[in-house]
């Protein structure tokens, strides 16, 4: 089997990822046949399975992603940039021309004189390109990792997991308490066995895609939504993460859905960190994130 | 004038793309090393929550997380007056020195030892692993310890999420599944291995080695 890994605008995390599947990348090593960080193969081979991290952010990305897919049967989309655009896609907010000013005011001198010509927006692969597989999840955990791998290079077969199904909380210790949420945008610390959504903290979790073991809330943190929502958000027309976020805020909170849509909109930035260039969510009959895009652009966050 | 463009640069962390210029005799006139990805985190980072900062700034790269993370904290802290409690600041530093272990191991072991080795038809880790599995073995041991470590202490395997303004989330030393002291004793004595066999290794390429900065 040849595989290639091909890596675009974003952290290479995804790769650091790879490398913790020791066991997995030692059966596979001989077989990867192009990966930068790896090999100093330059030019991209025939392969039966390439994987693809990072979003499409320039033009070398545009003309990458198009070869890569020209020369290979499968192409599986690695994590959230690849899938839903990542966190360069809050880069959407502004024009192309408007991030090159910001960033060549840097004092100590722009670093980004040779970069190849931004494209007008970040896009995620399936914007451009087919794609087989999705593997979300910045970076993907390590269990989603070894079950997606495996079942791509060993030809094991794909077992269907319940947690990726299912949103974070699924696998999230703490208890849901029903109380009346005196801060709806909770900074303070946070009482390590109650739901931090009854206690106030913006925590994505419920609208979030599962399969992580919520590291996230476990460690006392609230959910920022890293591997994308839920197939129930997803998939059906109706919902999107904001609003089935605000109704359950309101149903805890005892307040009603617009007063809590007034309040969190006003920080609107935190509801699609990792997805913001995604075209499902996009183009879902009430999706808010042209709204905000709008809302953000004309700086009234 | 001669343009010579490398592009991807290979086997480094994260992209690069090398341009050199040469003379008419072929001496090189000037380098220039650059990083060709513009993401934009300068402007879309402004008017963020800044409690999320330091989980969204450590996407600037996946190899150095913890830095982007810890760093953007501090600059928050500085900007607020607000000061670290003195064991918050020991839990990050020991962040800090585990992803100093595995980004060494990376970048030594996985990215430059196939130059480094005496044996001359070895290109990459692949070569290692073929020609030298025990140092592939124990390179690979000592990333896995680094990597473990950061995960442990940053509470995610890539992008930690322990570092919150003001401190950390929670004590990663709370439920540790692991010894870390014999831990870091075997990162230990992994990296004297190295280290002894390296000075056996250069002292046979000294030509090469003296071209390496």
């Amino acid at each position: 089997m040849k595989i290639g890994i091909v890596s675009l605008t974003g952290c290479s995390g995804c790769q650091i990822s790879l490398l913790d599947q020791k066991e997995l990348l030692g059966q596979i090593l001989a077989d990867i046949k192009y990966a930068t960080t790896l090999f100093d193969e330059k030019e991209l081979p025939q392969m039966d399975v390439c994987l693809v991290e990072g979003a499409i952010r320039n033009q070398s990305d545009l003309d990458r992603l198009h070869e890569a897919r020209e020369k290979s049967e499968i192409l599986v989309s690695l994590g959230s940039c690849a899938v839903y655009g990542g966190i360069q896609a809050l880069g959407n907010i502004f024009q192309s021309k408007e991030i090159i000013e910001i960033v060549s005011k840097i004092p100590e001198g722009n670093p980004f004189n040779e970069s190849p010509p931004l494209t007008t927006r970040v896009q995620s692969v399936d914007d451009i390109v087919e794609v087989d597989y999705y593997v979300p999840g910045c970076p993907p955990s390590d269990k989603v990792l070894e079950k997606a791998l495996s079942m791509l290079f060993l030809g094991n077969s794909a077992e269907e997991s319940k947690t990726h199904r299912l949103p974070v909380c699924a696998t999230c210790n703490r208890t849901i308490k029903h109380q009346k949420i005196a801060q709806l945008h909770n900074i303070s610390i946070p009482d390590p066995e109650i739901c931090l959504l009854s206690q106030g903290y913006i925590c994505l979790g419920s609208v979030t895609r599962g399969g992580c073991e919520s590291q996230c809330p476990n460690n006392n943190v609230p959910c920022s939504g890293c591997r994308g929502p839920t197939d129930r958000v997803l998939l059906k027309p109706t919902h999107t993460v904001i609003r089935d976020f605000i109704k359950r805020v309101a149903h805890f909170s005892g307040l009603t859905e617009e007063k809590v849509k007034k309040k969190l909109m006003a920080i609107p930035w935190q509801f699609y960190p990792f997805t913001f260039a995604s075209q499902t969510l996009k183009k879902k009959p009430h999706s808010e994130i042209l709204e905000l895009q709008a809302s953000l652009s004309r700086g009234e966050s | 004038m001669k343009t010579i463009k490398v592009e991807p640069v290979t086997r480094i962390e994260s992209h690069g793309k090398l341009t050199l210029e040469l003379n008419k005799d072929g001496s090189p006139s000037t380098a220039f090393f650059s990083t060709p990805v513009l993401r934009g985190f300068e402007a879309f980072l402004r008017g963020a929550p800044i409690e999320r900062v330091p989980w969204l700034a450590s996407r600037i790269c996946g190899v150095c997380p913890v830095s982007h993370s810890i760093t953007s904290a501090k600059a928050i802290e500085k900007a607020l007056s607000i000061s670290v409690p003195e064991t918050a600041e020991f839990l990050r530093e020991i962040l800090v020195l585990s992803q100093l272990i595995d980004s060494h191991a990376l970048s030594f072991v996985i990215l430059s030892l196939p130059d480094l080795v005496p044996k001359d038809n070895i290109h990459d880790i692949t070569g290692i692993k073929e020609h030298y599995p025990k140092f592939f073995e124990k390179g690979m041991r000592l990333h896995t310890i680094g990597r473990k470590l950061t995960h442990q202490m940053g509470g995610r395997n890539v992008h930690p999420i322990n570092v919150k303004i003001g401190g950390v989330s929670v004590n990663p030393l709370q439920n540790i599944n692991f010894d870390i002291t014999a831990f870091l004793k075997e990162a230990m004595s992994i990296t004297q291995e190295f280290l002894a066999n390296v000075k056996e290794w250069f002292s046979q390429k000294e030509e090469l080695v003296k071209t390496v900065g």
